[in-house]
């Protein structure tokens, strides 16, 4: 018996970090899965970890900064799960570079991986939700970044707290169709996001944090977004869950 | 098979609004529950309808603004229990009074309540969890209105806020015990609290007017599940949080 007995999900950046986390951990408690990613290879291994383990998933590769080949992700989800009844959206990405020595085309990046593709998805698995008429939960990982800045990564830092606009938005839009979209802020852990983008003297103060004394893993990360997946959190609309004090 | 079996509850402000469903839903769960209140027929009849419904509790009276009252009542809950492992300070009061016409009286009282309550129940217990070296989880009821002020409760609002500051605060040090200590904020709810100082046509003009999304204004018990999260394993790596449950 598991919490999401039942439930059929996509999960994006699914194969790693905090999305490979989360789609392992999702399956555990009964949902079926589709792992979304865009190095296939990762995804399947995702899955097949899922499979081997017991649960059900299957391994897409999506470019979530592209539209229509979100809705071919969303689509191809409906279909080989049956329906979709929940979303975590954990595709992001965090290149360091100062200011001014930003090009315009890595801040577009960074805004059309890390939120665009939130558009993308939010509004495909919205539509298919509503035209299942069955209500269904969102969940997107925005970053206390969003809120504090974060030096070198200013495109990183704006998209998180556009998420976190969107996500308020969103909550209240789609509330009216029984569904429940939240976004979670997680603290630094330990992704290869995170240390690819972490020096060792930060990773070692991370790892000291005076209450707890360890590095968050990413399966620690998991049981919030349970939280915001069940209906302990049915009265939730487009809030924030702070993990960690930003 | 509840998932709070075992677990040894205590629930301030238990005799109405949130501390009512809170203590019954604890109970529910499988845990047992002291349901501490000022007025002590309240918690009692709380405490009667959790054992009528097949759960286990006790009523406590206590004074939370009164240093001297709360340990008392923690050894006496203590001694009910055989222990602690939750505490939800739901314990508050909100009056509605513009700060020109404000007596100090009014102010230290929701201070020493609201504000000075919190601090002396999360350090009795924070003590007792402690001693018994079995870590813990604690939730104290804080408000967006700490974070957006209130007009006409400049008193509530501080209280709130200063609840927002204290429990961030407790929550790094009472980490290294094990213990979770976060805040939780949830929204307008049709409390006795709510109601007071309105009249009907008002409560019924915020209930159809604050919440489009659901067309309602919160209940008491659409907060179980945040509180049965923040009580649960599922939280624990967060210490000093601040849940917002609607927009602030």
């Amino acid at each position: 018996m598991g919490l999401l007995d039942g439930k059929k999900g996509i999960v994006t950046g699914g194969g790693s970090g905090l999305g490979r986390a989360n789609s392992l951990g999702l399956a555990a408690e009964g949902a079926e899965i589709a792992v979304a990613d865009l190095r296939l290879e990762t995804a399947q291994k995702t899955a097949s970890d899922i499979v081997a383990a017991g649960g059900k998933a299957v391994a897409i590769q999506v470019d979530v900064s592209k539209g229509d080949e979100v809705q071919t992700l969303v689509d191809k989800a409906a279909e080989s799960l049956g329906r979709i009844d929940l979303l975590v959206n954990c595709a992001g990405i965090l290149p360091k570079t100062p200011l001014i020595d930003m090009s315009e085309e890595e801040w577009r990046r960074v805004m059309d991986i890390n939120m665009t593709s939130m558009f993308f998805t939010c509004r495909a698995v919205a539509r298919q939700i509503i035209a299942q008429g069955s209500g269904g939960k969102m969940v997107n990982f925005a970053s206390g970044r969003g809120v504090s800045g974060m030096e070198n990564a200013s495109h990183y830092s704006a998209s998180k707290g556009a998420i976190i606009a969107f996500t308020a938005a969103i909550g209240m839009e789609l509330g009216h169709h029984g569904i429940n979209v939240n976004a979670v802020c997680p603290g630094a852990a330990d992704t290869p996001m995170m240390r690819s983008a972490t020096d060792d003297a930060s990773v070692e103060f991370l790892s000291n944090a005076p209450y707890n004394r360890r590095l968050v893993k990413p399966e620690d990360i998991v049981g919030s977004v349970l939280f915001l997946l069940t209906d302990l959190s049915k009265e939730y609309y487009g809030q924030t869950l702070f993990m960690k004090a930003t | 098979m509840g998932q709070l079996d075992g677990k040894r509850a205590i629930v301030t402000g238990g005799a109405s609004g949130f501390g009512k469903v809170i203590s019954q839903a604890l109970a529910r769960e499988g845990a047992s529950v002291a349901v501490w209140d000022v007025r002590k027929e309240g918690a009692e009849g709380t405490a009667k309808t959790v054992e009528a419904a097949g759960g286990k509790a006790t009523g406590v009276a206590v004074d939370v603004s009164d240093s001297a009252s709360v340990q008392m009542a923690m050894a006496q809950s203590v001694e009910a229990l055989g222990g602690v492992d939750i505490m939800v300070n739901c314990a508050g009061v909100m009056y509605r009074t513009p700060i020109i016409e404000m007596p100090v009286e009014e102010w230290t009282q929701v201070i020493s309540i609201n504000l000075t309550g919190m601090f002396l129940c999360c350090q009795a217990v924070s003590r007792q969890m402690i001693e018994q070296g079995t870590g813990g989880k604690i939730v104290n009821f804080a408000s967006g209105r700490g974070v957006t002020g209130s007009v006409n409760s400049a008193h509530y609002a501080a209280s709130k806020g200063g609840v927002l500051a204290f429990t961030t605060t407790l929550g790094m040090e009472v980490a290294p015990h094990g213990i979770n200590a976060n805040s939780i904020c949830p929204g307008a709810t049709d409390t006795p609290m709510m109601r007071g100082g309105l009249t009907e046509e008002q409560v019924q003009s915020r209930m159809s007017s604050d919440v489009p999304y659901n067309k309602r204004i919160g209940k008491p018990e659409d907060i179980i599940g945040p509180i049965l999260f923040l009580v649960s394993e599922s939280s624990k790596d967060m210490y000093g949080q601040t849940l917002f449950i609607k927009t602030p």
